[in-house]
């Protein structure tokens, strides 16, 4: 009986086209991104197959997520169905019994709801066949990793979600309760995410995600590409244990609605009706009252003031609006609860990042609101039948329109304000009380009002025109995703036809609304104008009575054009004039280029100029910089008086020049034809009239003189602005000599344009002095003179590199003068704001931090990381050049902080909004201060040459400087804590290389590489050489290249230093370290301990061990051991903390396989660990540890 | 005031005629719109209540073109559909207000006195802050013909009025209807020939959209004296009577057809004469209307 009710139920959804759509829809998705570079799914890959089984393990994980409606859609209605259509008793009066009922139905209902799915591995295979991925990226199609994923993720959370929803459907039977479960569930999903996300204890949060994806992610997590590539999912404790956990809750949730479930029917309950009130005799025969109608202006505004207050207070008194806000708002606050994160440290709730906190998780919700409003709103009279009243009401046709867009827009406003609500509560609850309503309200509430407002106008119009509730929900939501994601692949970028598009607008402490108001506003004017179009458009084609065909439709808006073309004239008026004023600010005065235009100007650049790459070049040696700001009209004139030196030993006939994009430059050299002016490429070759000879020089004047006009598409010079300007020499200077870092690095682009495949990230480590002539900074500019006057406006402060040697005010404008006290690399900022300056001596030393008036709170932490790395940095390293160090805010429109000889700009949205006050957490102000004053000798003293290895010789001393000055202050107990999370990202990184992973030796500018395992790699040679031996190495390197002229130093130069002091029973860590990839495999099996009766113990600790060297893909090959690894025991954290401390430590000859030593202490030890500093990569760092068992 | 139908035409998109060249003449009064279901007698209604656009013809109240001037028309309407809801989760009072404002009556304090008056007239005062979706058919409907009286309209059409209503509501109706009727134009649609009886001083019949009959119902009683015949009859044999007598109806009294006969003569031995009825007329003209089509056809 139960398998015929099964196929019965099977058979019927077969029939339904429903099924077909979810699984073509989720097979289109996959295959398409397995297929098209542009479109992904869940994060980059890297140079993982694009059709790896990790790959498909996330596609199945993310689309089992999105799978939750569709699931709901099939079991609610299945479930459901009897009661729906009123069937129920006819089913129920048969002989069917209550478990032929259920179960037939549920596991009908799931079978199905799996269906869909099989799309994902449809989607996959078709997408890896077709021509368009690159074949390197493409692996092959395994059965295996499908049937796992399949069965492991896809069945049982579908098989959970049937459950849940199964329940509901049959106990609450409506389809309202469905699908709000299984939004609860989703929302809920998220916020438990959020919630757990620092979770220390992963298994744990790892078992219980229903969906196992936490499980999948924690067993792959260091997963590298060739496992990604190879790999199947581990069938370990874990995931399984999580799939079986799941399993057990959803029969124990079936099982739950199996007993509550009963076949009488519940809906049978009597509606209570309203008493009738039959004792008084009913119609009174007394005459109605007189009254007075009145039409007209005044009438129509009171019509429309109720209508609208009527309307907003039905949706905002209705359960859906409830229920919506009421999820958004649980998002809004967990990802407000994050808002004070900051990289690894916590921020000020500042109102800027608020509020891009309430966008990121809040408008989903809005956009629901106003999709779902519109439709409602467009059928509010026609749904329950009113619409025969109302139409035949004498009330005109456009003000129920005007009504019912007002209404849209005053509930987008009141969300917006509710959300405001939100920030500032959140702030307060922070402790923070700079509110900053004038930011709430000019960043979001009037932007996100006009802007929703517009889609509500489009709604609407789409609404009235297709005049069909669901296709018009279904309509507006394509055009809305076609409209997002449609224009880029025409390379279509202007805001007057990117619908609702205004250009780009970033707020900023110090620069407020920037640059950015003026166009921002002149394209919401012109959007808006259109959506008085669409409004019009709408009101020609209301439908208002009976006659819905198309051909009455057009009479009846043809009649109402004609009485009412008087006020389409102007609105039309007004939107050509703010589109022609809108195309000729963004195209006329200004430009802009499309990325594919990027795109073509780079391959065409490689193409047409790739055989001058050795062309050789003479150098920058001197520069004479005259620059005036005038940040309020954002004006910028400069000048340059440019010497370049011929340094090699042959003429030279040509000068090859690339231009800055933004900035235009006048280029006078002298005695010179322009022979080749690529304005597209922005490449020009000048031939000089006589050859520069070795050793000559040759005396450029480069000027340029910008003024921004109008306003631009999306404003391009954001290093210009009111307050906060901050520009480099290389935003006004032409680079000399082809430059292969412009070139396309993307494979797929690189084939697109038929551009050699195999593309070098960088050239090989060597020795060879002719490979060594350029640092990898900069072609052909070495150590360089500069000499700056620079003014600005009288209120602010204009710095340029070097000490000032004068300043003073003339003709209204604060003028500057600077010169640098040494030769430094041709690499510096220009900055002017109304700054606050800081001022401080360390010894001769100038130390300042020019800040925003607002931002002085971490100013102190700044100038004493300074004065600490000033000190530890001449002590162990050598002396500094310059008379002053400088930090400098600068607006967040860029992220970072930076190292520029002397100077060190500094972004405001990190250092100087971090909160500090908890003292438990990295100081990463201290840190970032450190690592940049660590550059001022790395890179600007010793830079590498252009190859690999060169930011080992940068970034990664840098961080090595930093983690010392660190230490000095903070103690060793905060850099195990340091080492452990940098130990996590590098792991975590390795599986997203996008080419090759390569020994720190070799490393090509990877971040991952040079920050993240170099601090961990150099702390380690610290633990083993000793602090002075290793500075010894780095004193020398120093010393002998320092302001070294071409050739320049390398990785290998380093590593010999290195070499000198390492012993050569440590060799092999050495090797390890920098030739190798090493990981290492530990665990410890277990820690034994016994009280003696003095009050000691003896503690024996037994753990494996292995080694193994990866390869460029994670290929690992064992190695052999004889290493010294560190054992050691920690004491019982105090309560509220995470760590306990170290209480004893020994270096130990590990050998690989089983190790086993006992130790005795005086204290009693809580937890083992095998290298518990973290100085080595563990591929499951949490095995390593483990509780000390006591007998 | 009177309204003037002439040579209104309307044909749907599927091709169905719902109104085939309608001429009516309606005076101030009870106006009686019977016809069986389809007849096109809601698309006329529609069409004066101006939710509907004609194909053809003019209708005409006092000078007004109801067909052109819509939004002169819907200030003097007063309008109750055949079948019609409200917003949820709002109640009588607040609905009538609205609809109160929205006919044009800006004042508030007028606009109280008369909802309130209203709602006593339908006997709906007490239940005033009930929300309308709770109310039983009856209360709804009362509630509708409430909203239709508002602002002292000069028309009112009211769609099948007394569906739903008990036989003493629909008697109280009628008393209220009649009351209103006699200085406005009231056109009344139904299928129930017995409204129109009681209430109406006019009425026309339509079949397909097409006037059968109009005029005052006595004329049309007068026009059927002496030709309806009766007879009761075994049920076996109403096949027979069916095919070969101008058959305009037949009713079961206790369990046994009784047959209604249109016959200048006395069709048969066992018929009797009997007296005619609204009802005769209506299914007479029906009846008559069909044979000429079939004829046509």
């Amino acid at each position: 009986m139960i398998t015929r009710l099964f196929l019965f139920e099977v058979r019927n959804w077969l029939k339904q086209p429903m099924v077909y759509i979810f699984m073509a829809l989720f097979a289109f998705f996959c295959g398409a991104a397995v297929a098209v570079d542009n479109f992904r799914i869940g994060g980059a890959i890297g140079s993982v197959h694009r059709n790896s089984p990790s790959v498909l393990y996330t596609f199945y994980s993310i689309m089992c997520i999105l799978s939750l409606l569709v699931v709901t859609a099939i079991v609610n209605a299945t479930a459901i169905r009897d009661f729906a259509n009123n069937t129920s008793q006819i089913v129920f009066s048969t002989a069917i019994t209550k478990r032929q009922y259920l179960l037939s139905k549920f596991l009908a209902s799931t079978f199905v709801a799996t269906i869909p799915l099989m799309g994902v591995s449809l989607g996959f295979v078709i997408g890896s066949a077709t021509p368009w991925p690159d074949p390197e990226q493409i692996g092959p199609n395994q059965l295996l990793p499908h049937l796992q994923a399949f069965l492991l993720l896809a069945l049982p959370n579908v098989v959970f979600i049937s459950a849940v929803i199964f329940a509901v459907a049959v106990l609450m039977r409506t389809t309202m309760a469905s699908f709000v479960s299984a939004i609860v569930l989703l929302v809920g999903y998220i916020v438990a995410q959020n919630l757990s996300s620092d979770l220390d204890n992963r298994t744990v949060v790892a078992l219980l995600d229903p969906f196992g994806i936490r499980a999948v992610s924690l067993a792959t997590k260091y997963w590298t590409v060739q496992e990604k590539n190879t790999l199947l999912l581990p069938m370990n404790g874990l995931l399984v244990g999580n799939r079986v956990l799941w399993l057990s809750v959803s029969t124990v949730v079936f099982l739950y609605a199996y007993l509550r479930f009963s076949f009488s029917d519940r809906r049978q309950k009597v509606r209570a009706e309203v008493a009738e009130g039959a004792s008084i005799p009913i119609f009174q025969q007394r005459p109605l009252p007189k009254v007075n109608k009145v039409f007209g202006t005044r009438t129509y505004l009171a019509q429309f003031a109720r209508q609208v207050r009527l309307d907003l207070v039905g949706i905002i008194k209705g359960t859906v609006f409830i229920i919506v806000m009421l999820l958004g708002l649980a998002e809004l606050f967990t990802s407000l609860a994050y808002v004070t994160e900051l990289y690894d440290n916590t921020g000020y709730p500042v109102t800027y990042n608020v509020i891009e906190t309430i966008e990121g998780s809040f408008y989903i919700y809005l956009i629901i609101i106003i999709t779902f409003y519109t439709g409602a709103l467009i059928w509010k009279e026609r749904d329950p039948k009113m619409d025969e009243i109302h139409d035949a009401l004498p009330t005109p046709s456009w003000r129920d329109l005007l009504a019912k867009a007002c209404t849209i827009m005053l509930l987008i406003f009141l969300i917006h304000v509710l959300a405001v609500g939100a920030g500032m509560l959140t702030q307060a609850l922070h402790g923070y009380t700079r509110f900053e309503p004038d930011v709430y309200l000019g960043y979001f509430v009037i932007p996100g009002t006009l802007k929703f407002s517009f889609l509500a106008m489009l709604a609407l119009f789409i609404h009235t025109l297709v005049n069909n509730k669901y296709i018009g929900y279904f309509a507006f939501i394509v055009l809305v995703v076609l409209n997002t994601f449609g224009w880029s692949g025409l390379d279509v970028e202007s805001n007057l036809l990117i619908m609702n598009s205004t250009g780009n607008m970033q707020y900023s402490d110090m620069a407020r609304f920037g640059p950015f108001l003026k166009g921002w506003s002149w394209f919401m004017a012109y959007w808006w104008a259109f959506g008085g179009i669409l409004l019009f458009v709408a009101f020609l084609f209301w439908v208002r009575g009976k006659e819905t065909s198309a051909r009455w439709r057009l009479r009846n808006a043809m009649q109402r054009l004609r009485t009412s073309w008087k006020v389409a004239l102007p609105l039309v008026g007004i939107w050509v004039v703010l589109g022609g004023w809108g195309y000729y600010n963004s195209k006329v005065l200004n430009t802009y280029t499309t990325s594919d235009q990027v795109e073509d100007a780079q391959a065409d650049y490689e193409k047409l100029y790739k055989r001058f790459e050795h062309t050789v070049q003479p150098h920058y040696t001197d520069l004479v910089f005259t620059i005036d700001i005038d940040p309020y009209k954002r004006s910028l004139k400069t000048r340059a008086e440019v010497t370049l030196l011929n340094k090699s030993a042959q003429a030279i006939d040509s000068l090859h020049l690339n231009l800055p994009q933004t900035i235009a430059l006048q280029i006078d050299v002298p005695n010179s034809a322009l022979v080749l002016n690529d304005t597209v490429r922005n490449y020009r070759i000048y031939r000089l009239g006589s050859p520069l000879q070795p050793g000559a020089s040759l005396h450029l004047v480069v000027s340029s003189n910008y003024a921004a006009r109008g306003f631009e598409n999306s404003v391009r010079l954001v290093q210009l602005v009111e307050n906060g300007t901050f520009f480099n020499n290389m935003d006004i200077l032409p680079s000399i000599g082809y430059d292969p870092g412009s070139e396309l690095t993307d494979r797929s682009d690189r084939r697109k344009h038929q551009l050699p495949q195999y593309k070098e990230r960088m050239p090989k480590l060597s020795d060879d002095p002719a490979r060594r002539m350029d640092t990898y900074l900069m072609k052909n500019s070495d150590w360089v003179n500069v000499r700056t006057t620079i003014s600005t406006s009288v209120d602010q402060v204009a710095v340029a590199p070097g000490s000032l040697r004068k300043e003073w005010t003339a003709d209204g404008r604060h003028y500057f003068e600077y010169e640098l006290d040494h030769p430094s690399m041709n690499f510096y900022s220009f900055l002017s704001a109304r700054y606050e300056v800081a001022r401080e001596k360390w010894n001769d030393i100038d130390v300042e931090v020019y800040y925003h008036k607002d931002h002085a709170v971490n100013v102190p932490r700044m100038i004493n990381s300074m004065k600490k790395a000033l000190t530890y940095y001449t002590t162990h390293f050598g002396p500094y050049y310059h008379k002053q160090v400088r930090i400098l805010e600068f607006p967040r429109y860029f992220t970072f902080a930076q190292a520029f000889p002397g100077t060190m700009p500094y972004s405001e949205s990190i250092g100087f909004i971090t909160d500090l006050t908890a003292d438990d957490d990295i100081d990463m102000v201290f840190y970032v201060v450190a690592h940049e004053m660590g550059h001022q000798w790395w890179a600007h003293q010793l830079v590498g040459a252009n190859m690999q290895g060169a930011t080992l010789l940068s970034e990664s001393m840098a961080q090595y400087s930093a983690l010392m000055v660190m230490e000095k202050e903070y103690g060793r107990d905060h850099m195990r804590k340091f080492l452990k999370l940098e130990s996590d990202k590098y792991q975590r990184s390795r599986g997203t290389e996008s080419l090759k992973e390569v020994p720190l030796l070799e490393v090509e500018n990877q971040g991952y590489i040079h920050y993240n395992k170099a601090s961990v790699v150099m702390y380690c040679m610290r633990e083993f050489l000793g602090e002075d031996t290793l500075d010894q190495a780095f004193k020398r390197l120093i010393d002998r290249y320092a302001y070294q002229q071409p050739p320049y130093p390398t990785a290998l130069d380093m590593y010999r230093e290195i070499d000198r002091v390492t012993p050569d029973s440590l060799t092999y860590l050495l090797e390890d370290n920098f030739k190798y990839i090493t990981l290492y495999n530990n665990r410890l099996m277990n820690a034994k301990g016994r009280m003696l009766p003095d009050s000691s113990y003896d503690v024996t600790v037994t753990f494996t061990a292995e080694k193994n060297h990866a390869d460029t893909l994670g290929r690992e090959t064992p190695v052999a051991m004889n290493d010294w690894i560190d054992v050691g025991f920690f004491s019982e954290p105090p309560p509220g903390k995470d760590d306990g401390e170290l209480l004893y430590k020994k270096r130990e000859r590990v050998v690989t396989g089983e190790n086993t030593f006992t130790y005795h202490l005086p204290k009693q030890p809580y937890q083992a660990a095998v290298d518990p500093d973290h100085l080595f990569f563990d591929r499951v760092p949490e095995d390593n540890v483990k509780k000390v068992e006591f007998d | 005031m009177e309204l003037t139908i002439k040579g209104l035409s309307k044909t749907y998109g599927n091709g169905v005629k719902a109104l085939d060249n309608v001429d009516l003449h309606i005076p101030t009064g009870m106006f009686g719109l019977l016809g069986p279901n389809g007849a096109g007698k809601s698309t006329l209604m529609r069409i004066l209540a101006t939710l509907q656009e004609a194909d053809a013809g003019t209708a005409m109240l006092g000078d007004l073109d109801v067909l052109k001037e819509k939004n002169e028309v819907r200030k003097i309407l007063g309008y109750l559909p055949q079948e019609f809801g409200v917003y949820p989760r709002v109640s009588a009072y607040q609905m009538l207000d609205h609809i109160a404002l929205l006919k044009g009556i800006v004042n508030g304090g007028e606009r109280k006195e008369l909802v309130n008056a209203l709602l006593q007239k339908v006997n709906l005062y007490e239940q005033r802050k009930r929300r309308i979706g709770g109310f039983s058919g009856g209360m709804k409907q009362r509630f509708g013909i409430a909203q239709s009286l508002i602002g002292d309209p000069r028309l009112i059409i009211v769609d099948e009025p007394t569906a739903g209503l008990d036989p003493g509501e629909r008697n109280r109706f009628y008393n209220l209807l009649t009351e209103i009727g006699e200085h406005v134009i009231v056109i009344l649609s139904t299928h129930i020939v017995q409204d129109v009886k009681e209430l109406c001083s006019r009425m026309a019949i339509i079949n397909k959209g097409r006037v059968l009959y109009a005029g005052p119902p006595d004329d049309a009683l007068r026009s059927m004296d002496g030709r309806v015949w009766e007879k009761a009859i075994p049920k076996a044999e109403l096949e027979r009577y069916t095919t070969s007598f101008q058959l305009i109806s037949s009713k079961l009294v206790a369990g046994r057809p009784i047959i209604h006969v249109m016959s200048d003569q006395k069709p048969e031995e066992g018929f009797v004469q009997a007296e005619a009825s609204l009802e005769d007329v209506f299914f007479g003209k029906l009846y008559a209307d069909q044979q000429t089509n079939t004829v046509v056809a």
